[in-house]
């Protein structure tokens, strides 16, 4: 087995400067530059993981006048594919409802996926999001992989969720 | 009526809307932090445009690159010039991508299956 090459570390604040640095390593990267639509996938999935991280995580500073979310994010090229992980705090009540949408998504075919994406697309952005709700199932759909949850249970109603997802 | 004028950031499209023209052009890549913010000035602005008696519009999408909550206001943004169209303005919208780029190329695909107005798929 080879050792994974590492490509991008962070574990802190990801503020919008973080994340448009992250952007610029990415793709200057001298690893990935000879696959651009691998490249592209890489861009896409690392960006919608670390906004979510900025949005979501429950461990939060304030920056300005918002409130940013801390975590962590890894790309490795391994012997399997270009892993991309994501780790932050989330509150246990959020848990279930993560693990029903990853499921849902994960057993949907290519196809599905698709009618899923329009759909959200002109659906209103679900309660509580930010986002558009259309980030986990474009991750699904580019990757072309399932999306791998783990759940790390801390103490004081958190938990840790951890996100891998290989392309 | 004012042209609609934003500059490019890191994370930011550049926006030019020419209301003499009855043109509006997005460009670059875009992963605003806050896509509502970003956004809908834009949706505002094409609203003013048509509310003041246009009679057509074009609109140009240059992208690069786009997260999923910049996606869902592009779908905002073409599901307006379709209403517009089907009410009788003439709307019209173009899809530039890339040659090496099947991302850009099939999302433009994608919204182009579902729309009736215009929908030109450009190769740059």
């Amino acid at each position: 087995m080879g050792t994974p090459i590492s490509i991008y570390q962070y574990d802190g604040t990801f503020t919008q400067r973080v994340i448009e640095g992250m952007h610029e390593e990415i793709v200057n990267h001298p690893l990935l530059q000879s696959n651009s639509q691998l490249l592209k996938t890489l861009v896409f999935i690392a960006i919608e993981l670390a906004q979510n991280i900025q949005r979501y995580s429950a461990n939060k500073i304030k920056c300005g006048i918002t409130w940013t979310g801390k975590g962590f994010l890894s790309i490795e090229q391994t012997e399997n594919g270009v892993k991309i992980k994501a780790k932050n705090q989330i509150e246990q009540e959020g848990q279930t409802r993560i693990k029903n949408v990853i499921e849902k998504l994960n057993s949907l075919d290519e196809d599905s996926l698709k009618e899923l994406s329009k759909q959200q697309k002109k659906a209103d952005a679900p309660q509580n999001s930010v986002g558009a709700g259309l980030g986990l199932i474009e991750m699904r759909r580019k990757s072309g992989n399932p999306i791998e949850l783990e759940f790390i249970e801390y103490e004081n109603n958190i938990t840790l969720l951890c996100i891998t997802i290989t392309i | 009526m004012n042209n609609l004028t934003i500059e490019k950031t890191k994370s930011t499209l550049k926006v030019f809307g020419d209301a003499n023209a009855g043109k509006i052009e997005l460009s670059g890549s875009s992963f605003p932090e806050n896509a509502a913010e970003f956004f809908l000035p834009i949706l505002s602005w094409i609203s003013s445009y048509m509310l003041e008696g246009a009679e057509s519009i074009i609109v140009d999408f240059k992208v690069d690159y786009v997260n999923s909550s910049s996606i869902k206001y592009i779908s905002d943004i073409i599901e307006k010039i379709e209403v517009f169209h089907k009410a009788g303005g003439a709307g019209v919208i173009n899809w530039y991508y890339a040659e090496d780029d099947e991302d850009i190329q099939d999302m433009g695909n994608e919204f182009a299956e579902d729309v009736l107005v215009p929908f030109n798929l450009i190769q740059e």
